[in-house]
């Protein structure tokens, strides 16, 4: 009875085994017969009609840019019925009927390409050829010249030249009222009052302060604050006769806080107390720089070092090390990502915007001041847009109001 | 010994002098570092003047050519890529005291020029595009991220309560047993607080995702208010900024403590097998 379950049951596996095998085959064989089938039935390739061209091509300058782009639309063609076309290839020329080059490609489906490789102010003609599997491309007539000409003024960007103008009007109006005299109001930013102890601090050491604005170019709004900075920093070393070390890794940042250091001292009354040599240009490499600095720090032991500007990968390096030799380190940056690494590893850090607060902090200066002023009333505005923009999409979203009228307010090209 | 074998000899050795550094400053390290200073300098001199005066001044003025073609100076006239190249001429005045105020015109326009050029982009960028991107409905939308969303807020819920009870209440210090009843009585409410959020966000009555979106915005935006005393409402706000500020942070900092692991593996690994082979 055993042997008897035992024999059917390995005829049941074997059976069951082969129905497996054959089911699995069957899988792939089915398909592939139906494929062949499918391929004797097809119709070859280079037996089909030619596809048929796209048509109406139109040309047109590009508007609101800045030249060199033409708007190319045409008419799709009869080919995409039968899904046939792969592209839509768009060519060039200055002249209707010869020299005409490759200009770029457009999906199926899609019936514009904006060209943006056009000769400025010149008729430049086009001409867009549909193309099959085979390769084989089947040309438009030549449109009309059009003409690609840099547009005065951009219409899309209306909103930004709204908010610029209520900017520098809010700065203008603020700088003017702290020129006559009003009083305005700053919040302690604890970093800063920091600066004056700092350099207290480095005068009874005897020891020097180190200022680094970071690795970016003068085109960088950090770099623009951080010279600022060193300004008012300079004069405060120039009054404790404590020495400023500036190494740079820019040379035109380097030129711009020498004249910048050499006024400070001079405003001061101490010209005679620059020395030119201590705003110095290393390298432009970054770990170059870094590697530059770090010497400075471990040879010289500054008692204070400063980091403001645009920092990358190098600020938890700089930072350690100025750690390490036991000096005060007060950093800023708008750098998002490098602000943690500041934040662990200095006394104290200026974190984003205050950053650009701080010259009008530490100067006192109306003119600052007053931009100040300006770029929180910019601030207030934007909160309550905000809000209200936030309000509008809800009741839109939940189908109090219609649409979502305020959104296009925003919208940018 | 093949010339790669010497040249990654040589870049492994650099890489040792400056390791050492992490010992203390050491005569190997000031080589390294003086040879890698003064290496990048000559280095990028050469590259500035290939990059950018040679292509914007020199072959222009010179009608030079370039990759075959003929330099037009931007489409216009090749004396006007004299302008910016004079302008970076006067910068050497500074080298002669009696004219040295005249370096201060290119530097002047140069700044100048960048400020005002940056003004437009800036305002679009980070101010218009974000302030539309910023402004979500808070209710009526499917939220993508409800689940981690309303995870976290759970938890939150559970952490102050938790930490009100205990330390605020002072409840552990009446004993274990209160305090793990505590403990239970705010898990409960987190778990319950996660339930209800993900309720209310399956219907789309909330999207707690850009409720917090705009709440962490607008304090954030509060605590960089400076020509106002940060107290009563906006002092409130600008709390609950820098707690949204110093979460973000927190991320950041994790997420590139790893990048910089991998820098350091990236090394090790030279070390070990394009130097040593032993990997």
């Amino acid at each position: 009875m055993r042997g008897h379950r035992g024999r059917s049951s390995t005829a049941r596996a074997v059976m069951g085994l082969v129905a497996g095998v054959v089911s699995v085959a069957a899988l792939f064989v089915c398909p592939a017969a139906a494929l062949a089938q499918e391929e004797t039935e097809a119709v070859p390739a280079d037996s089909l009609p030619p596809l048929g061209p796209p048509t109406a091509v139109t040309a047109t300058d590009t508007p609101n840019d800045r030249g060199y782009s033409i708007n190319v639309t045409w008419e799709l063609s009869d080919g995409e019925e039968t899904g046939r076309v792969t592209s839509y290839r768009v060519y060039r020329s200055a002249h209707p009927e010869t020299g005409f080059v490759f200009a770029g490609r457009a999906w199926p489906g899609n019936a514009e390409y904006r060209d943006g490789g056009a000769p400025e102010n010149a008729p430049t003609y086009y001409r867009v050829s549909a193309t099959d599997e085979t390769g084989a491309e089947s040309f438009s007539a030549t449109s009309e010249p059009a003409v690609a000409l840099p547009a005065w003024f951009n219409r899309d960007r209306v909103n930004v030249m709204i908010a610029v103008i209520i900017f520098v009007a809010a700065i203008i109006y603020f700088v003017t009222a702290a020129r006559r005299g009003k009083d305005l109001f700053i919040r302690r930013l604890a970093g800063l009052d920091e600066v004056d102890n700092a350099v207290g601090r480095a005068t009874e050491m005897g020891k020097p302060i180190l200022y680094i604005s970071g690795l970016s170019t003068v085109s960088d709004v950090a770099t623009i604050a951080a010279i600022n900075i060193l300004g008012e920093v300079a004069k405060k070393t120039a009054e404790y006769n404590t020495r400023l070390i500036v190494p740079c890794a820019d040379p035109i940042v380097m030129a711009v806080e020498q004249e910048v250091v050499k006024e400070a001292y001079a405003k001061v009354g101490r010209p005679e107390s620059y020395n030119e040599d201590d705003v110095f240009y290393l390298t432009r490499s970054q770990f170059a720089y870094v590697a530059g600095v770090n010497g400075i720090m471990v040879r010289q032991r500054p008692a204070t070092i400063l980091y403001m500007g645009m920092f990358y990968a190098e600020s938890l390096v700089l930072a350690e090390t100025g750690a390490s030799v036991g000096s005060i380190q007060i950093a800023g940056t708008d750098a998002v990502t490098q602000l943690p690494f500041f934040i662990t590893s200095c006394d104290y850090t200026l974190i984003g915007e205050e950053l650009y607060a701080a010259s009008a902090y530490l100067s006192r200066e109306p003119v600052l001041l007053g931009g100040l002023k300006g770029q929180d009333t910019l601030k207030m505005l934007i909160a309550i847009t905000i809000i209200i923009t936030t309000v509008v999409a809800t009741l839109a979203s939940v189908g109090v109001i219609q649409y979502d009228f305020m959104t296009p307010f925003l919208e940018t090209q | 010994m093949t010339l790669t074998f010497i040249w990654t000899t040589v870049g492994a050795l650099l890489t040792l002098c400056v390791y050492s550094f992490l010992y203390k400053d050491n005569p190997f390290y000031k080589f390294a570092e003086h040879l890698v200073v003064g290496v990048s300098a000559g280095y990028y001199l050469v590259i500035y003047y290939f990059n950018f005066i040679d292509p914007n001044v020199v072959r222009p003025v010179f009608q030079l050519e370039l990759g075959g073609e003929a330099v037009a100076f931007g489409g216009t006239e090749w004396w006007m890529a004299l302008i910016p190249g004079l302008l970076g001429l006067l910068l050497y005045t500074r080298f002669f005291p009696k004219i040295a105020w005249v370096g201060r015109w290119p530097l002047g326009i140069y700044v100048g020029g960048y400020a005002g050029l940056g003004i437009s982009p800036v305002m679009q960028a980070r101010v218009i595009d974000q302030m539309q991107a910023a402004s979500s409905p808070l209710a009526g939308v499917p939220d993508p991220f409800a689940a981690a969303t309303n995870a976290a807020l759970g938890f939150a819920i559970f952490v102050v309560l938790t930490y009100f009870l205990l330390v605020k209440r002072h409840i552990v210090a009446r004993g274990i047993a209160m305090s793990i009843g505590a403990v239970v009585l705010s898990a409960v409410a987190g778990y319950g607080g996660y339930v209800v959020l993900s309720a209310l966000s399956a219907q789309g009555v909330v999207s707690m995702t850009n409720i917090l979106l705009v709440v962490g915005l607008l304090g954030t935006l509060a605590y960089f208010f400076f020509s106002m005393r940060h107290a009563g409402l906006l002092g409130g706000l600008a709390r609950i900024g820098i707690i949204f500020l110093m979460v973000g942070f927190g991320a950041s900092f994790g997420y590139t403590v790893m990048s910089r692991i991998s820098l350091l593996i990236g090394r090790v690994s030279f070390l070990l097998t394009d130097w040593l082979h032993l990997i």
